[in-house]
């Protein structure tokens, strides 16, 4: 399978080809007031407004570095509840893509219900390679923000 | 980042340098976009900081457009012209397009069709004349102009276990047509080429004639 891999600080995650839709460089985005912190805006993805998350703030508590490297993939994970959509999702150092076999992957031995996404591991040369899940990618603290559809449902009735 | 913290060997060293001594990983890469030290210099350009702010508003209005979506029933073919018409083959059937070399003709073969065989990468190939087969005359209009010159090309077609190679006049380009933009053979095409032409589309001006590989296979088969 082919992995995608990004850097989130020091350390190297991958993210199987198969999930992503499509990795852009960084837009202008129009910030959501009142949002969680890791929710870094919306923007016009193609006619359709898309939330953008930054992985950086989802797992170190910091904002994404503001350079070349950094770029936004586009995913559509499954949802909690609600219609799948695609988001996007910021890392950094996003230039690479990798060849690996399934039997390849190990397990990494830790999981906890946090970081369900989690779990595999690629060894490529010296490096480990976390792989993530990007369905489960998301806190539910988060993802129950994305998908709402509030805000449509009240106009609608 | 700044320029002078990217040493560029492969300009002093490499492969656009002249300095001497010569890099001696070389030997092991031969060319510099293959070293792992130049590449991992294209990636130390990425890590620069994103100043320029109509990058990203360029980016932000292009993203904002629907994709453009390709038309999947295309159907890719190669444009050639034996003589003075043209005629086009599935892309899927072509294998090579190389340069003309000597045939070898073989002896106590009468069939004008084939022609003997060629080196094809040290493989010999049948080689054939689709314009015998069609019956066409030599073409008569000149092709050539300064700007660009015509070559005579070789073109190898395979299908299954059955790998023939033709000359052709000239091999213009891969086109895309869509099967509904296929019109029906105009009575100008001479009568041994129209029973192996599908139908017609025209592109730039020049009517194709898009040929039906079955039955240009089986035509081969028949007569070699």
């Amino acid at each position: 399978m082919l992995i995608l891999t990004i850097n989130i600080g020091k350390e190297r995650y991958g993210i199987e080809a198969i999930q992503v839709i499509e990795v852009i460089p960084l837009v202008v985005l129009q910030s959501v007031p009142l949002a969680d912190q890791s929710i870094r805006g919306l923007f016009n993805y193609r006619g359709a407004p898309t939330p953008v998350v930054d992985l950086c703030q989802v797992f170190e508590q910091r904002a994404c570095s503001n350079k070349l490297s950094s770029r936004i993939i586009i995913i559509c994970p499954k949802a909690l509840s609600g219609t799948p959509r695609p988001i996007g999702l910021v890392a950094e150092s996003v230039t690479e893509v990798l060849q690996c076999e399934i039997d390849e992957l190990a397990s990494s031995g830790i999981s906890s219900a946090e970081n369900s996404c989690l779990g595999l591991i690629y060894k490529h040369g010296d490096e480990l390679i976390q792989i993530i899940d990007t369905n489960h990618v998301l806190p539910e603290s988060i993802a129950s923000q994305l998908f709402s559809e509030t805000g449509l449902e009240q106009k609608q009735a | 980042m700044d320029k002078h913290l990217i040493n560029d060997c492969w300009n002093k060293t490499g492969v656009w340098g002249t300095e001497i001594p010569r890099c001696i990983e070389l030997e092991k890469y031969i060319h510099c976009s293959n070293c792992p030290v130049y590449s991992e210099a294209g990636r130390k350009l990425l890590e620069r900081e994103l100043l320029e702010t109509d990058y990203l508003e360029d980016w932000t209005k292009n993203l904002s457009l629907p994709r453009e979506e390709i038309d999947s029933n295309l159907v890719s073919i190669l444009v050639f012209r034996l003589g003075d018409e043209w005629f086009a083959l599935p892309s899927q059937l072509i294998r090579e397009i190389t340069h003309c070399d000597k045939h070898h003709s073989l002896p106590h073969r009468k069939s004008p069709v084939l022609r003997g065989l060629v080196n094809v990468r040290g493989e010999l190939l049948l080689c054939v004349s689709l314009g015998y087969l069609f019956k066409l005359h030599r073409g008569e209009k000149t092709y050539d102009d300064k700007q660009t010159p015509v070559h005579e090309r070789y073109i190898v077609i395979n299908k299954e276990d059955e790998t023939y190679t033709f000359p052709a006049s000239e091999v213009k380009s891969i086109l895309r047509y869509d099967p509904d933009d296929l019109q029906k053979n105009p009575s100008t095409l001479n009568k041994a080429s129209v029973s192996y032409v599908k139908g017609v589309i025209n592109s730039d001006g020049i009517n194709i004639g898009l040929l039906d590989s079955e039955l240009v296979f089986h035509a081969l088969r028949r007569n070699i």
